[in-house]
């Protein structure tokens, strides 16, 4: 155990770590910020998250059609009320014979968008004054407006009819009517459970993957940048020969693939405990035990899962992404002369798992790949044994090749 | 000239570089066989061989005397509703976007203006050369242009940078890999070695760079029928700018380019920003002695260069200047020769910052050689 706390200190250097905290300042400034600061991003996300927030903190990770009906009548007449002030304010729109929201709605639907008919134009450039967009593409001013009510109203809208239309089991089989068998299958074990009534907003579970897909790159980098010299520079130094005629003897690279798998279990845990960290300052762990097959996520995942457990399943990929990468990085290492041997490989392993992870990463556990509903995470631990195995040989030959 | 030869053996004989550039060979082939076949592509390109590449009467007559076919009538109906796209394209409205999303003032708005001002003269031109008109790959041709132009050109520049990078890191951290420093700086020649080397590994990464672009594209001409588009302007009113203020909006670039041409001038300003990354490697190479520590300074000052522009305010002058640096000429590519989009002040933004990154590496290298000539070294 002396031997592997040695070689990590070899690993664990102040350069190291230096270098590991600029990368990650940078990666997190270039990749990774938006979807911590620009999260929820956009209309009507915003509104989304901000509705289905307050559904989980009044009702519980799953929603009930009582429940739902209660917030409805508590909530949408006071936003349409709102909306019918806002409305009867603007002499514009009385000129259109819009006097309140619900003939607003029926203004625009029925609005041909034919703009070289003058008067339609000049009707569109109305509505347009009126929600506050410009022409120029100016962005809308945050607080009470007329966009931000009426995104509110959709959004509120919008929720009840998803969720109509997932209590209604006939509507949702003739929906998975052209599915995979495995599809119908997870599907129809939805409908029999409580998993459709989960509340998560679509645009969470993206932003969170996406995010996971921006950290994993982060691992594979820090990955292949701490870990990579370790053997290198003892055979460039030719310490090896030192080493076997130690007391330890060839063991010794055993030891060095111990520190290695070691260290990448503690760099994947520091990454993953500061960045979800920043990630929770969104407020996204508030969903933490609702289903990921929600009624806003009629695809959801391939097993019955909360949001809290799919986070799990990430970080556990993540933590099989980079012990195998480290064993990989460990079998370039004892196989580089040199620091550029050592870099060019580098660059074909890092694009050749950045395609994969990205792959990965992208929906896991979302589609049943070649029938599997576990696909993603088996990949992670082939990739692991295959790794693993590999550097097993490497040990093991090691013991028996001329070193002279 | 014999030290040179000897520095490009030792480089040649180091398997690394000679195994990234069959890796990225390999890439590159597997990016172009498995991006799919453009069966439309194809057929507009041997209609074009056959009765040209100028839309208008004309051509639709001559078109419908081909054999029938869904691609006859596809590319007829896409021909015919063609209209000259800079006829009526105001690209003030761009500058007015980009300034209230960027929220730009005073010198900034004022040049963000004038590049809009200049380009409306140039579209005006387009407009009456009827250089819209243009056939390129009809209605495949944003996908084909953003094939060769966005992922294929990108990825060999790249390839061609890092195999410059590594041949330089390779060659001038040999001596302290090997331990035998003081003995080639006792030499004759001294410390000037590294001259060589610099010569030694420009070569070697000009060469690298010349072979993968020859390979790649025989690869990539083979897969994709270009004989007839060759001489089709590249602003035809089928080719697209995709902007994220914007959205699509016509291809209009500063000079007026063939699909030849345009190639050309990309491949000529490629070489250019390879030449200002073997700057950047002899400079951290003859700085650095460690070859690692040296590529993850690259590796760092890079990921800065392309972070400190995210980082600082939307409207700050300085966020343009970075525009102009080598890395950010890399990601800016697709755009070469066109107004840039909404990061970029300058027309010809490309040009001037490969000049100007030129210079300023130059200068910064020759400053790096003289340190180094003065540097204790043991």
């Amino acid at each position: 155990m002396k031997i592997v706390l040695h070689e990590m200190r070899k690993i664990w250097n102040l350069k190291s770590v230096v270098m590991l905290a600029l990368l990650c300042g940078l990666f997190y400034a270039v990749f990774l910020s938006s979807y911590v600061n620009n999260y929820p991003n956009g209309h009507p996300n915003a509104e989304n998250v901000a509705l289905s927030t307050a559904l989980t903190i009044r009702y519980g990770p799953t929603l009930e059609p009582e429940e739902l009906e209660e917030y409805v009548a508590e909530t949408r007449p006071g936003l349409i009320a709102a909306a019918d002030q806002f409305i009867a304010e603007s002499s514009n729109l009385a000129e259109m014979g819009i006097r309140d929201y619900a003939s607003l709605r029926e203004s625009v639907m029925e609005l041909s968008y034919d703009t070289s008919d003058e008067a339609i134009a000049g009707q569109l450039a109305i509505l347009r004054e009126f929600y506050g967009l410009a022409e120029s593409g100016e962005s809308m001013e945050e607080g009470a407006c007329m966009p931000l009510l009426q995104y509110e109203i959709a959004a509120l809208d919008d929720l009840v009819s998803m969720y109509e239309f997932v209590l209604d089991p006939s509507r949702l089989l003739e929906y998975s009517q052209n599915w995979s068998t495995e599809y119908r299958t997870r599907f129809e074990e939805k409908i029999s459970t409580d998993e459709f009534r989960g509340i998560l907003p679509e645009h969470t579970l993206s932003t969170t993957r996406q995010y996971a897909q921006g950290l994993v790159m982060l691992v594979i980098l820090a990955t292949l940048l701490c870990f990579s010299p370790l053997l290198a520079t003892d055979r460039m130094r030719k310490v090896h020969l030192l080493q076997y005629t130690s007391k330890q003897g060839r063991g010794v690279i055993g030891k060095q693939i111990t520190a290695v798998l070691i260290s990448s279990i503690i760099l994947t845990t520091a990454l993953l405990v500061v960045f979800s960290m920043i990630f929770a300052t969104n407020g996204t762990q508030v969903f933490w035990n609702n289903y990921v097959s929600s009624f806003n996520s009629l695809f959801g995942t391939t097993i019955r899962i909360t949001f809290g457990q799919y986070i799990c399943v990430l970080a556990l990929m993540m933590y099989l992404i980079g012990a195998a990468l480290s064993t990989f990085v460990f079998i370039l290492s004892r196989f580089s002369a040199n620091y550029i041997n050592l870099i060019a490989g580098l660059i074909p392993v890092f694009i050749a798992s950045a395609i994969l992870s990205d792959n990965l990463f992208r929906a896991p556990l979302n589609d049943f790949r070649f029938g599997m509903a576990l696909f993603e995470p088996f990949v992670c631990i082939t990739a692991l044994m295959i790794g693993f195995g590999a550097a097993i040989c490497i040990v093991w030959k090691e013991r028996r090749i001329d070193v002279a | 000239m014999r030290l040179v030869r000897t520095e490009i053996k030792k480089i040649i004989a180091s398997y690394a570089i000679l195994g990234f550039v069959a890796l990225s060979l390999v890439f590159n082939a597997l990016l172009i066989t498995t991006n799919g076949k453009d069966r439309y592509a194809d057929y507009v390109a041997g209609v074009s061989e056959t009765i040209g590449i100028e839309l208008g009467y004309d051509f639709s007559k001559t078109l419908m005397g081909l054999p029938q076919s869904e691609y006859r009538e596809r590319l007829f109906n896409e021909t015919s509703e063609l209209k000259n796209v800079f006829a009526d394209y105001f690209v003030g409205e761009i500058a007015k976007t980009y300034i209230s999303t960027l929220n730009l003032s005073g010198k900034a708005a004022e040049d963000m203006r004038a590049k809009y001002a200049d380009l409306q003269n140039i579209v005006a031109e387009k407009a009456e050369d009827g250089d819209s008109l243009s056939l390129y790959f009809a209605g495949s041709t944003y996908s084909q242009h953003k094939k060769l132009f966005g992922f294929v050109m990108p990825t060999l520049c790249v390839e061609g940078i890092i195999i410059t990078l590594l041949s330089l890191l390779f060659t001038l951290g040999y001596e302290n890999i090997n331990r035998t420093e003081q003995l080639v700086y006792t030499s004759k020649v001294g410390r000037f070695i590294v001259l060589k080397k610099y010569v030694a590994a420009a070569i070697i990464g000009f060469l690298a760079y010349i072979l993968l672009m020859a390979l790649t594209f025989a690869l990539y001409f083979t897969a994709n029928d270009y004989s007839g588009v060759w001489d089709s302007n590249v602003s035809s009113g089928f080719n697209a700018i995709r902007d994220i203020a914007i959205g699509f909006r016509p291809f209009a670039t500063w000079h007026n380019f063939t699909v030849l041409s345009y190639l050309l001038a990309t491949v000529g300003l490629s070489f250019g920003l390879v030449f200002c990354f073997s700057f950047v490697g002899f400079i951290t190479g003859t700085s650095i002695r460690n070859s690692y520590i040296a590529f993850l300074a690259i590796f760092f000052a890079g990921a800065l260069f392309l972070a400190l522009p995210m980082l600082l305010p939307s409207d700050s002058y300085a966020r343009f200047g970075f525009m102009l640096t080598p890395i950010w000429l890399l990601l800016k590519q697709p755009l070469w020769f066109t107004d840039g989009g909404i990061d970029v002040l300058w027309r010809n933004f490309e040009t001037w910052g490969v000049c100007l990154s030129f210079a300023a590496l130059a200068v910064l290298a020759v400053a790096a050689s003289i340190k180094f000539t003065k540097r204790d070294i043991v």
